[in-house]
């Protein structure tokens, strides 16, 4: 068995981690209460390649593997939970792309989507649910030479700051397209920003298509055949997103633990000379080193040619643990800090406010755990 | 007609920064012990590195800028990170009879390597090290090579020489001001605080750095005997060291009174304590 990086994976690993203590570190109390996306940094993370981190060379990416996705995600998180919820967000629509897309859609969008001129979203969750795509009620119509779009979307990450929205629709019984919707097009719009908990400055929307016509170019995939398809980027992409960020909570807040317990003070002496702090820390690095050896595994079996569907498994274990440990890693945090602990100086409480975002995203614990014990019982 | 310059930048690996308080000391051996420390690279030899990838973009193309690093294997690293920033090939001297090595055995191991795999023009370094300090190896590997050598620049610009060759013009810091300073290549040229920015690769840098190569250079392949090198090769030898308490003192002095006179006394004060 190999559990290490690739040369380029351990090069990676330490420029972005180097970016995120340079770069993102020394601005994460004014990110955290800005409560918006910066522009700016996403255009200089844009530059640095990683919105085409898994994206081919030709289209402007790096070709890299799903695992250094992975390692940028976490590392990122470690600092800054938001930019990988980003990341966890932005990238879907650009694979979904890359993966389904015809030779003339990744000319046109990838090229911008990669660099940070442009943001993606993907639209599939409504009222009914992200996980009950049968009751979906957005439909769309052939009409002429092209399609009418109908219908609402609910929790649509990074909708509001999108300039492309892949959207997921019913166009038949039983069958669920995708189309690229550039913001702009008329019956296209933005009905009100969300207001969550965590992940202040990743922008989370509401958005209606009122009789939104898009042209035949605009179907992504196959007809019939989106619903599927955003099912393997859910998998591929949202769910090891997800992952990642949790990843990065549990390292970041026990990082930070450390830190904290060997500088405070109590009876004379640093508190992490005390055994319940110490007890605390040991489970906090063991449920970490145990989230990481579950989450990497679906990442690289990806990157040996397996596909979203066949991991779903292990997507689904990584998720629901990785998840479950990044909360309980920040409240564990949140007690070693003490009164501290909730404080905007240390970010601990924001960051275990992030961690609960995570438990919906790309589908809720719950939905992981059907799909575990689905594959035990089949 | 000048021909190509070719660029060399040392660099090492050394202790993280952020984890100087894990450093202990082996009293016995009276070494630092570095074991479970998380590495980086020197931080002024990424500076010396982005300056010398900067002064690549003013040459002619083909030029190239190569890395140098002696140390464990895992100091393959730094050379890593050294590709994935732009050099275009790396060389790491590695060798058990390499441990030990003080700085005149240091430089003369790397100016070794230099001399060997290729005429460099300029070797760029950092001013010191954050472990060592002693900013001693860059003078010596000039020493070694027998060129010319100049401390803590500020600023590189490379050129052609009138009379042929390449020149570099360097500016240094000092007390009062800015030295600025011709030299006729080939020199060394160690690098300050504030000389450059050292740059964060892109993914595409990575997967480019990725696919460089590192050649691992050994004593044998240097053409050098165990006697010169390491421990053996080393003159120095520690005979004592002591950490130095930080602890404060109780107590102290106040000074009140208008901050003009108080300030007058403390400074009075301090002098009579031999502090200034």
């Amino acid at each position: 068995m190999d559990f290490c990086l690739s040369r380029a994976e351990e090069m990676w690993q330490r420029a972005v981690r180097e970016f995120a203590e340079r770069e993102v570190r020394p601005r994460v109390r004014e990110l955290d209460d800005a409560g918006e996306l910066p522009r700016d940094l996403v255009k200089r993370m844009g530059s640095l390649g990683y919105l085409g981190v898994v994206t081919p060379e030709e289209y402007g990416g790096a070709g890299m593997s799903h695992v250094a996705r992975l390692v940028m995600v976490e590392e990122l998180s470690k600092v800054y939970p938001p930019f990988g919820f980003f990341f966890q967000a932005a990238h879907l629509a650009i694979y979904a792309i890359q993966k389904y897309g015809t030779e003339e859609q990744k000319r046109k969008y990838l090229p911008s989507l990669v660099s940070g001129d442009a943001i993606s979203c993907m639209a599939v969750t409504e009222q009914t649910g992200g996980s009950d795509p049968a009751n979906m009620s957005t439909v769309a119509t052939r009409e002429g030479d092209g399609w009418v779009i109908n219908g609402r979307k609910v929790f649509i990450t990074l909708a509001g700051v999108a300039d492309v929205c892949a959207v997921l629709a019913k166009t038949g019984e039983r069958a669920y397209s995708i189309f690229i919707v550039e913001n702009g097009t008329p019956g296209f719009s933005v009905v009100r920003r969300e207001s969550h908990m965590g992940m202040r400055s990743i922008p989370v929307s509401e958005i209606a298509f009122e009789d939104c016509r898009v042209s035949k170019e605009s179907l992504l995939g196959q007809e019939g055949r989106g619903l599927g398809a955003a099912l393997a980027v859910i998998a591929e992409i949202g769910r090891t997103g997800a992952v990642g960020v949790a990843l990065g909570i549990s390292g970041g807040t026990l990082e930070a633990a450390v830190k904290f317990a060997k500088q405070r003070e109590l009876y004379g002496k640093p508190i992490s000379e005390l055994q319940g702090i110490q007890f605390t820390l040991a489970d906090m690095d063991t449920n970490y080193h145990a989230a990481r050896l579950l989450g990497y595994l679906p990442s690289w079996l990806l990157d040996q040619g397996k596909t979203g569907r066949e991991v779903s498994k292990e997507i689904s274990r990584a998720k629901a643990f990785a998840c479950d440990v990044a909360i309980s890693n920040a409240t564990k945090a949140i007690q070693i800090h003490g009164a501290c602990g909730t404080t905007p100086e240390y970010g601990m409480g924001r960051r275990l406010a992030d961690a609960i975002e995570l438990l919906a995203a790309g589908g809720t614990q719950e939905v992981m755990k059907v799909t575990i014990a689905r594959g035990l019982l089949a | 007609m000048n021909g190509l310059p070719r660029i060399a930048v040392l660099l090492k690996q050394v202790p993280h920064p952020d984890y100087f308080d894990r450093i202990a000391i082996d009293p016995e051996k009276l070494v630092i012990r570095r074991e479970g420390i998380p590495t980086a690279t020197n931080p002024l030899d990424k500076v010396a590195l982005e300056v010398a990838l900067r002064a690549r973009e003013t040459l002619p193309r083909g030029t190239e800028v190569h890395a140098f690093s002696m140390g464990p294997p895992a100091a393959r690293e730094t050379l890593d990170e050294a590709l994935a920033m732009g050099a275009d090939q790396g060389f790491l001297l590695c060798d058990r009879a390499f441990a030990g090595a003080d700085t005149l055995a240091t430089a003369k191991a790397l100016a070794t390597a230099l001399s060997r795999f290729g005429h460099y023009s300029l070797i760029a370094a950092g001013a010191e090290t954050v472990d060592g300090g002693t900013g001693q190896v860059p003078p010596q590997v000039a020493e070694f090579l027998g060129v010319a050598h100049v401390t803590s620049a500020i600023s590189l610009s490379v050129k052609a020489c009138s009379g042929g060759g390449w020149c570099a013009v360097v500016d240094q810091r000092v007390e009062r001001g800015r030295l600025s300073l011709k030299v006729k290549l080939p020199a060394v040229i160690s690098f300050g605080r504030g000389a450059a920015e050292p740059r964060i690769p892109s993914a595409l840098d990575v997967v480019r750095g990725a696919r460089k190569p590192v050649k691992v250079l050994t004593l044998r392949e240097l053409g050098l005997l165990p006697e010169d090198v390491g421990l053996a090769g080393s003159p120095t030898r520690v005979i004592g060291l002591s950490e130095v308490g930080r602890a404060r003192r109780a107590g102290g002095e106040v000074f009140s009174g208008k901050a003009s006179e108080a300030v007058s006394v403390a400074l009075k004060r301090l002098k009579e304590l031999g502090a200034l």
